[in-house]
């Protein structure tokens, strides 16, 4: 349920010039996507390109919904499912992208791509290209146009069950997915490595883990989207940790920062061996804070040996580490790290995990603000441009912490005492 | 090099702890006998394991020799020891160390001994005002207790009463653990300082305390606002020793 209500007078007069506080307009977002699909209004039939794109549910679980999307368009629908690509986009775009994809979907059990599925056999055609691939859904029952408007639900076009689905137009699949797909005795993290390392898009590899067409044969399974891209996420940023663990430590702490959208980004890069914290202050009002005035803070972290346990602040945990990583072995250096994130009341889309790795590697591809070699002055610099302040962003943050109030046993060794 | 310790066990809890600060281990053979120091990633921590010839029931020197090791891998596997099983260790051709539990038949693993670049490791000199001794199972009793409490404990040594105090504060709790000789938590107690006071991660302390097992005393140093060492005596004479670099606010 909505709690947030724009007076639609104020809309009449501002006309997307962002009035309401929100950092995109509602309005315009929705327009954008209905125009998109009005051609399909009362069919039950939908002709397309898929970016390529696919949504695996997770509820249900081990029988999932699955099935291919695509918008009414034909061409080079890529953008429509390529987070990699959309950091540089007005976030009414984004949301246009998004609701005008169309999905008919299906359910079936998890277990299917080792047990041969003539449905699913479709679905690898569609997301194992690179290019996207015209497609054919005949849909059991016409989707609805109307696009549901939600503070708390991630935007998301129609949805219909499947009746059939033609492949209409030969898909491209490049070498490497095509390498990862038909051999069936490379690990799962193996292939998810291995793609990275060809340059295959984060967000590809996603798709191809949720559809089970990676892994030893006997374990392939369907792996419900949310937690597909979690698992790549964390498994790529895994790896890289491993290989920064042998690089020497940076010589100064630098500071990025970055604002977008309502949104404050800060990376501190402290010399150090690794170790990484992730923290977000929400405001209220903000997507997942529902609470009238309080701002809720949440943090995680790891050390140099890293977690065992899933961080409770989530998957943008992960997404925020694969950026820094990136990052670090881009450098060939290794650090501690603490990224922190503050999202304020105009930002209220459950937009995905995305949007924290790319602002981060956007972040990551500027130059730092701040490089020195006294930590107070990053005190100062986090108190001057954050608007929860320094001493509860330390309060909260272990490594912060770590940093001002722990000594270094290094401190008290013989020959220093001189 | 080949030596042979009596006691598996001891190495399989003493290398447990030690394998929770670092990663990678190098153990130094020389005529003296085997020692490992090393620092904790974060540089907290310092360890020190050594055992003298005197503590080991063979000892076959050749010449000094550096033994890598991935603490992971040497965990594992001593983690198979059992009761009455003594150890032997051999460094053997090809840069590969033999871990052998005699026991019940012999049992025989090999680990490759890893290019480690052995850092000098400092020795280091901080002026302690306590000692106290105490049974180790007491000090882990005492960080297990606190552990759910807060990230940090606060020691407090009254030289007057003659007891330790171990706390603990959050914002939901407050703990405190008081000890000393007349309550049979302590063995013996010596201070310099009329009040010592200093604070240590819970973390490390709790790490460190799974060698309680292995050992059969623990001496606890510490003065205000300095690090804190830990001091296991193991069974034949070895030893293992940690120091803890204070939280200071």
């Amino acid at each position: 349920m909505s709690t947030f209500r724009i007076d639609p007078r104020l809309c009449a007069v501002c006309r997307g010039r962002g009035w309401c506080g929100l950092s995109y307009c509602p309005l315009l977002a929705k327009r954008i996507a209905s125009y998109k699909l009005k051609r399909v209004t009362g069919s039950r039939e939908l002709f397309g390109s898929s970016p390529p794109s696919v949504f695996v549910g997770r509820y249900g679980y081990p029988v999932v919904n699955i099935g291919p999307s695509a918008p009414p368009v034909t061409g080079d629908t890529s953008i429509y499912d390529l987070p990699e690509k959309w950091i540089d986009l007005k976030l009414e775009d984004i949301l246009g992208y998004r609701w005008s994809l169309i999905t008919g979907s299906r359910r079936i059990d998890v277990d299917a791509p080792r047990r041969g599925d003539s449905f699913l056999d479709k679905i690898y055609e569609v997301v194992l290209s690179i290019k996207p691939v015209d497609v054919e859904l005949i849909l059991e029952k016409p989707p609805r146009p109307v696009i549901s408007f939600s503070e708390y639900e991630p935007p998301q076009g129609p949805r219909a069950p499947l009746e059939k689905v033609r492949v209409v137009a030969n898909p491209r699949i490049p070498k490497p997915i095509d390498r990862v797909y038909n051999d069936f005795d490379l690990k799962a993290s193996d292939a998810i490595i291995l793609l990275y390392r060809e340059g295959i898009p984060v967000s590809m590899i996603q798709k191809i883990l949720s559809i089970g067409a990676v892994g030893y044969y006997r374990y392939r399974r369907l792996v419900p989207t949310r937690w597909s891209i979690t698992a790549v996420d964390s498994t790529i940023s895994e790896y890289l940790i491993d290989k920064i663990k042998n690089y020497q430590e940076i010589n100064n702490i630098m500071v990025f920062l970055r604002r977008f959208y309502d949104n404050l980004f800060i990376v501190v890069f402290y010399p150090g061996k690794w170790s990484y914290e992730w923290m977000e202050a929400w405001w209220p009002g903000s997507t997942w804070n529902p609470s009238p005035s309080e701002v809720v803070v949440e943090a995680d972290h790891e050390e140099y040996g890293g977690r065992t346990t899933y961080p409770e602040i989530g998957g943008c945990y992960y997404a925020s580490r694969l950026a820094v990583a990136e990052y670090l072995y881009r450098i060939k250096r290794q650090a501690t790290v603490i990224a922190l994130r503050e999202i304020y009341p105009g930002f209220n889309l459950p937009i995905g995990v995305w949007f924290v790795r790319e602002n981060l590697r956007a972040l990551l591809k500027s130059k730092p603000i701040l490089v020195t070699s006294d930590f107070r002055e990053v005190l100062e610099l986090i108190d001057r441009e954050t608007k929860l302040g320094v001493k509860k962003w330390v309060e909260k943050s272990y490594l912060l912490r770590k940093i001002l109030y722990y000594k270094s046993i290094l401190e008290y060794i013989g020959a220093s005492e001189k | 090099m080949k030596l042979r310790f009596k006691d598996a066990r001891t190495w399989r809890y003493t290398m447990n702890a030690v394998g929770k600060i670092i990663d990678e281990a190098a153990f130094r053979i020389t005529s003296e006998g085997l020692r490992m120091k090393a620092i904790d990633p974060s540089r907290i921590v310092m360890v020190d394991f050594n055992l003298s010839k005197d503590s080991l029931d063979e000892f076959i020197y050749e010449k000094d020799e550096i033994i890598g090791v991935n603490m992971e891998d040497l965990v594992k596997i001593l983690r198979r020891a059992l009761k009455n099983d003594e150890l032997e260790l051999e460094t053997i051709e090809g840069n590969r160390l033999a871990v052998v539990f005699i026991g019940r038949g012999r049992r025989t693993f090999i680990i490759p001994s890893l290019e480690t670049i052995a850092e000098e490791v400092p020795e280091l000199k901080i002026p302690f005002k306590v000692q106290i001794k105490m049974p180790p199972s007491i000090f882990r009793d005492v960080v297990k207790e606190l552990e759910p409490i807060s990230d940090a404990i606060e020691f407090i040594a009254k030289k007057d009463e003659e007891k330790l105090l171990a706390r603990a504060t959050s914002d939901l709790a407050e703990a405190e653990i008081e000890l000393s000789i007349e309550n049979g938590a302590l063995i013996d107690f010596k201070a310099e300082e009329e009040e010592a006071r200093a604070i240590y991660t819970v973390d490390y302390l709790s790490d460190i305390s799974t060698a309680s097992q292995a050992a059969d005393e623990l001496d606890f140093y510490f003065a205000t606002a300095v690090p804190c060492k830990i001091d296991y005596t193991l069974p034949m004479g070895g030893r293992l020793t940690f120091y803890v670099a204070p939280r200071v606010e």
